[in-house]
């Protein structure tokens, strides 16, 4: 059954065409939403509130047919909230060692993996999306672009920097 | 194409896979392969860690608020009172108790004494008659036994005898 057809069910009143449209997407938005916010308990906020707007809203979706879309790009808004309200302002200098101490330990995949935790979380709602897109959800700027509904060279210009920060963390300090 | 080339084009976004220049730079460049490396070990150890499986508690809850939120009644829950339900559930129900109606119409119906006798145990008419005859045999002895005794204690020994001689 298509999602075109789901949502006409739903409108004439079979409230279990929303149980399926939520079995349906539930891990996908949850997971998308996750590589964002990166925390469970904040994406799952988030997708509960994506699915509850979608629920509110559905009856006014114009076009059936891009359910999805519509329903990712809700969750994108909502996450670009999150991180607004959250303001996780990580000040980089508090957590990278200095160069020398850095050569000296051995630096394992989690430890490095921690740390690009820590510069997502420092950049900007929209740069840290961009990015989080394009690395783990490994979608191309173009489709960056469709997907948070904004211009294609703001995309490649945020992605531009952030990946020029990803690679300073780990070429500058010592890593490589 | 030189080292800073190739990182100022990775860094708009422009997929290794896709030029086969970079790749070819990327294959030939020690410096530049070993980086790439490590950011990719980097990167694929925290897609480790988001995309790490929930467990099937985690989905349910999160499904139960969305349902409680928007209160409409829990797939799982059952809802007997929705119309829809009630179209199968009302003739089911009366499928049964006339199924059971049926079937059960020609049976024997078992009463308690004979689910005691099923289970060996002796018919209860029998228990009480027997206990009465026992009573009476016994009360009967006790009184016939006193009437001897008392005879004899006259000296007669047979009553019926003794009545026969005082009739005469």
């Amino acid at each position: 059954m298509t999602d075109k057809q789901l949502i006409q069910d739903f409108i004439s009143g079979d409230e279990d065409a929303f149980h399926i449209l939520v079995a349906r997407y539930q891990k996908q938005l949850f997971y998308c939403v996750k590589s964002i916010v990166l925390n469970s308990e904040d994406a799952k906020d988030i997708t509960q509130e994506t699915f509850i707007r979608a629920f509110n809203n559905l009856k006014r979706l114009k076009k059936k047919d891009s359910f999805k879309s519509w329903l990712f790009k809700i969750a994108m808004n909502l996450s670009k909230d999150h991180l607004r309200r959250k303001k996780e302002a990580v000040e980089l200098k508090n957590w990278i060692p200095d160069e020398k101490s850095m050569v000296e330990k051995e630096v394992t995949e989690r430890d490095l993996a921690k740390k690009i935790k820590i510069l997502l979380k420092s950049m900007s709602p929209r740069q840290r999306m961009i990015l989080s897109l394009y690395l783990f959800k490994e979608m191309k700027p173009k489709e960056i672009a469709n997907y948070l509904d904004i211009k294609h060279e703001t995309v490649r210009t945020n992605l531009h920097f952030g990946l020029k920060n990803l690679r300073l963390l780990i070429k500058n300090k010592g890593v490589a | 194409m030189n080292c800073k080339e190739f990182w100022e084009r990775w860094t708009i976004g422009e997929d290794i896979n896709s030029h086969p220049e970079l790749r070819t730079h990327l294959d030939s460049c020690h410096e530049c392969n070993s980086e790439m490396s490590l950011l990719m070990d980097g990167i694929s150890e925290l897609k480790k860690e988001i995309f790490d499986e929930e467990p099937a508690y985690f989905w349910h809850e999160m499904k139960n608020e969305i349902y409680k939120k928007v209160k409409i009644p829990s797939k799982k829950c059952f809802n007997i009172w929705s119309w829809k339900r009630g179209v199968f559930l009302i003739p089911t129900l009366v499928a049964l108790v006339l199924f059971f109606l049926f079937t059960m119409k020609d049976k024997v119906i078992l009463t308690s004494e004979d689910i005691y006798l099923l289970a060996g145990g002796m018919p209860v008419s029998t228990i009480s008659a027997s206990v009465n005859q026992d009573f009476y045999e016994e009360d009967y002895n006790e009184d016939e036994q006193l009437t001897e005794n008392a005879f004899a204690f006259i000296g007669i020994s047979d009553p019926m005898a003794a009545l026969l001689i005082e009739t005469s």
